[in-house]
């Protein structure tokens, strides 16, 4: 049998760092819906704001400072990817636009490399306090504070892109760009916006997580991948269903790491990808006719 | 492109004469291990180019393939005690067979979807490399792989080396080319042009998308196996999934498909990285860490935005383009895309030929044992399609005869392209039975039903836009020939045969349809109409009982159209049965035999142009509803 307590810890964690997997997924669901490009720096997005926040707090900027200025900063560059390295190439293909983003994933983690080296830093909690024992499971405030964040996040964002009139603007070039251009929506402008928000969301999920894991300048590459795990299983253009998604992956691998083996967790994720993907949901094959059809 | 050029190949002759000459001129051993690394990367990058260049399939994990080769020939030589010379064409045999057992459902997915899949593949065998250490021996890996021997002596010098693997490297570019130029590689490129009008013309696109996934992974286990042989150790790192982004790089910067790019592709950016991990330290100061990813990066990156075509093909179009200049007393001799107007054959054209029947060419196979096909030759009976929705067709029935022109016509929406799609084998229909020489095939994939002899063409063209005109027709001659990717390979004598007799066949249809003089154009340059005529003039290459014609008339000049009239007329004349799917009433009038008239899905009804033109509910479904306010000048 097994006891309730390892049981319930192990749940613990894979909320935990499911709540990671959620953020980068929603910002995968939000660039993916409005320019239908699947954005491979995602995971560099939450190094770079959990490496940053770290520094700016390191230089004397008090935390919340810091981490705001984090979450910004990332956002605006996530934006400026998108105006030097995917504009130019707007009408290429899919399959173009995916190794422009790997390109910019190797590039942003190599200038990381620089700025940082190879150590790995950590960031102080945001709230100090003893862990809290819940059926003999241990929760750390941090990690309340990680699924707070993430639960909080995906209504607003949901009611952002169903109430507000930009919202709605960005889900109309989810649907159909030109016929958004022809209602005066500027496309451009919009995809920008995407980036921005997309980059500000996974810089979040970087510095929230910055407390619990060791940040590293190469952590980006397996963040993107299990981000991109969770919003497929989300059915990739759906917010709800990408935060259940991470959850769902965080616990998955917390379970397989504790009872199969620790070092097989890596793969526990492309397995699940494997089996959604194979499985063929509804959702895929509507996006590959429109991957087939397009140019 | 591929074609090749008669005559003998100087420039690929001089590369091989380079590479024999290379080690002369190279004494380090540092230089030497690189030129033996190159190759290596070359060898894999050839397979990868076939797969995303030709067939355009992605892979981000070949890595692992590479990895698979090294460890099996590690495995097999140091703890089974295998002959090494076994060991590696056993491993590149497991490693194929892997990738074919693999491919089967990951290449059901497209874009970016197949593009994750191997991705996850990569790192999946990634981790087992690490954690299988009873087998792999985990991250320490294997040592003591024993040398390959050759002619009695070890390969164990960077020189010895060298000369083996370039053997294989240029062994494996020769086959490559010779199967890019062929049956097989049209096929590939067709499916990287449009898979659905590749599946439309008989072509088994999931095969061949196996077979040259298959063939890739083999190229790879060969070279990791050759690399296990070479540094007689094995660990996880060299595989991982920076490799497999390098080797993308390489094929990107080598022009995707561009079988001697492969090459140039490995050896920039093998040089490339070899140089940053050796200056980069220099510039820094602290030596630690892998920051020529930057560089990758930023390269990957420059390359997909200003030159997504490759630095290979930008040079050697510059090179020519010089080439071109020097001799400026030399007019172009592209034959000019002029004449618009003249979409479809005129007068002349139809005075060449002569009846079909009469000028079928021997050693291709054809239908022709169908030539008296059962009445009716295809019959839709209670065909229904739902999509999330909206019934686009419920229980349609008909019946189509042998030798007639039946037309389909109906207002937007009505469901038309649906029924094309449902009988084509694109969609599978929710209901209802379709029987094509009284079998029924609405559970057949499009390929099938295409071989089966129903060919269709597309609303919105489906040219394959990276062949010219004459290769397009030439795919439509696919299922009718029959040479595999060995007899591509070694060019056996039958193949080159059938090649000459395919391309004949296509020069004869290509004059047919007046498209002779456009033949070596890129199917994509041409204007709308004679885009139209190559379709048509594909579709007939692959020999129909039965054409579809959807929307044939549709974006044509008046001139064309009428010369489109003439081409129906003939291809009705010669044998084959035509279902039309068209908006311009005119023609339909004028053509069809029959009429059957869709309204939201429904058959509303079915008759001789005379009849149709008078029935009331047809009348009001054009109309909007108000039968009794038909124009008086309405015939």
């Amino acid at each position: 049998m097994i006891p309730t307590e390892q049981l319930l810890q192990f749940l613990v964690t894979g909320i935990t760092n499911g709540s990671i997997y959620a953020l980068i997924a929603l910002g995968f669901v939000v660039i993916y819906s409005v320019t239908s490009v699947i954005n491979f720096a995602q995971g560099e997005f939450a190094m770079l704001g959990a490496l940053t926040a770290v520094s700016l707090i390191a230089a004397g900027l008090p935390q919340g400072v810091a981490l705001a200025a984090a979450v910004i900063g990332i956002g605006i560059l996530s934006a400026f990817l998108y105006q030097v390295g995917l504009r130019p190439a707007r009408d290429a293909s899919p399959l173009v636009l995916i190794i422009i983003t790997i390109g910019a994933a190797l590039a942003i983690r190599g200038v990381a490399l620089v700025v940082w080296g190879t150590d790995p830093y950590q960031m102080a909690p945001f709230t100090i306090g003893s862990p809290l024992q819940v059926g003999g499971a241990v929760i750390r405030l941090q990690s309340l504070w990680v699924l707070g964040m993430t639960l909080v996040l995906q209504p607003l964002l949901h009611i952002f892109f169903t109430r507000t009139m930009l919202g709605r603007s960005l889900r109309a070039c989810a649907v159909n760009r030109l016929a958004a251009r022809l209602m005066g929506i500027r496309t451009d402008r919009m995809a920008l916006l995407a980036f921005g928000l997309s980059g500000a969301v996974g810089a979040l999920g970087g510095v929230i997580i910055a407390p619990i894991i060791f940040a590293t300048y190469d952590m980006g590459l397996m963040l993107s991948l299990k981000g991109f795990v969770a919003a497929v299983m989300g059915g990739l253009v759906n917010y709800p269903t990408a935060v259940a998604g991470g959850f769902l992956l965080g616990i998955l691998e917390s379970l397989g790491a504790g009872f199969i083996s620790s070092g097989y967790k890596d793969a526990i994720a492309f397995i699940a990808l494997f089996i959604i993907l194979l499985s063929k949901p509804r959702w895929l094959v509507q996006a590959e006719q429109e991957i087939e059809e397009g140019p | 492109m591929a074609d090749v050029r008669p005559g003998i190949p100087w420039g690929s002759l001089w590369l091989v004469v380079l590479i024999a000459l290379l080690p002369l001129g190279i004494h380090s051993r540092y230089y030497q291990s690189i030129a033996v690394i190159i190759g290596l990367h070359t060898i894999t990058a050839v397979g990868l180019s076939l797969l995303m260049g030709y067939a355009g399939q992605v892979s981000l994990g070949h890595a692992a393939f590479y990895g698979l080769g090294a460890y099996l020939s590690a495995i097999a030589s140091t703890k089974m005690g295998m002959n090494p010379w076994l060991a590696l064409p056993a491993a590149a045999v497991i490693t194929g067979a892997l990738a074919a057992v693999i491919g089967m459902p990951i290449f059901r997915l497209r874009g970016h979807f197949l593009a994750m899949a191997t991705l996850g593949l990569g790192i999946i065998v990634y981790i087992v490399f690490n954690e299988l250490r009873e087998v792999t021996g985990g991250p320490s890996g294997l040592t003591g792989i024993p040398n390959l021997w050759l002619f009695g002596a070890p390969l164990n010098t960077d020189v010895r080396y060298y000369y083996l693997v370039w053997a294989f490297a240029l062994g494996v570019i020769f086959l490559s080319r010779n199967i890019v130029d062929s049956r097989v590689g049209r096929a590939l490129r067709a499916i990287h042009g449009s898979e659905s009008a590749a599946a439309a013309l008989g072509v088994h696109t999931a095969r061949y998308k196996l077979a040259v996934f298959a063939l890739s992974a083999v190229y790879a286990s060969l070279a990791g196996s050759l690399y296990a042989h070479y540094l007689l150790f094995v660990n996880p790192p060299p595989f991982s999934f920076k490799f497999s982004i390098e080797l993308l790089v390489m094929v990107m910067i080598g022009g995707l498909a561009h079988i001697w790019g492969a090459l140039f592709g490995a050896a920039i950016i093998t040089l490339l990285g070899e140089s940053l991990r050796a200056t980069i330290p220099l510039l820094m100061g602290h030596a630690a860490g892998e920051y020529e990813i930057i560089a990758f990066g930023v390269i990957l990156m420059a390359t997909m935005i200003a030159l997504p075509e490759g630095l290979w093909p930008w040079l050697t179009a510059t090179a020519d383009r010089i080439r071109k200049r020097r001799r400026t007393e030399n007019p172009g001799h592209h034959p000019a895309v002029a004449e618009p107007e003249n979409g479809f054959p005129g007068h002349a054209a139809v005075a060449r030929e002569e009846t079909r029947a009469g000028l079928s060419i021997r050693s291709l196979q054809g239908r022709r044992r169908y030539l008296e096909p059962p009445d009716p030759i295809l019959e839709v009976e209670r065909v229904s399609k739902a999509f999330a929705g909206l019934q686009a067709l419920s229980h349609v029935s008909f019946a189509v005869h042998p030798r007639e022109i039946l037309a389909i016509i109906g207002p937007n929406g009505a469901g038309k392209t649906t029924l094309f799609n449902v009988i084509a084998g694109a969609l599978p229909p929710s209901g209802g039975t379709v029987r094509f020489f009284g079998k029924p095939i609405q559970h057949l994939p499009a390929n099938r039903i295409a071989t089966a002899g129903l060919i269709r063409t597309f609303q919105n063209v489906r040219l394959f836009a990276n062949m010219t005109v004459r290769e397009n027709v030439m795919v439509g001659l696919h299922y009718r020939s029959r040479a595999g990717m060995v007899a591509a390979a070694l060019r056996l004598p039958w193949e080159r045969a059938e090649e000459r007799t395919v391309r004949d066949e296509a020069q004869r249809l290509l004059v047919m349809t007046g498209l002779e003089k456009l033949a070596d154009i890129g199917a994509a340059n041409l204007p709308f109409g004679q885009q139209r005529v190559v379709e048509v003039t594909r579709a007939l290459a692959a020999d129909p009982t039965i054409l579809l014609l959807d929307e044939p008339g549709a974006g044509l000049s008046a001139g064309e159209r009428e010369r489109l009239r003439g081409l129906v007329r003939r291809i009705r004349a010669s044998g084959v049965t035509v279902l039309l799917v068209e908006h311009d009433m005119d023609l339909v009038m004028d053509l069809a035999d029959r009429i059957i008239v869709l309204n939201y899905g429904e058959k509303i009804a079915e008759g001789t142009p005379a009849e149709i033109q008078n029935d009331p509910e047809v009348i009001a479904a054009y109309l909007g509803g108000n039968a009794l306010e038909v124009p008086a000048s309405r015939k």
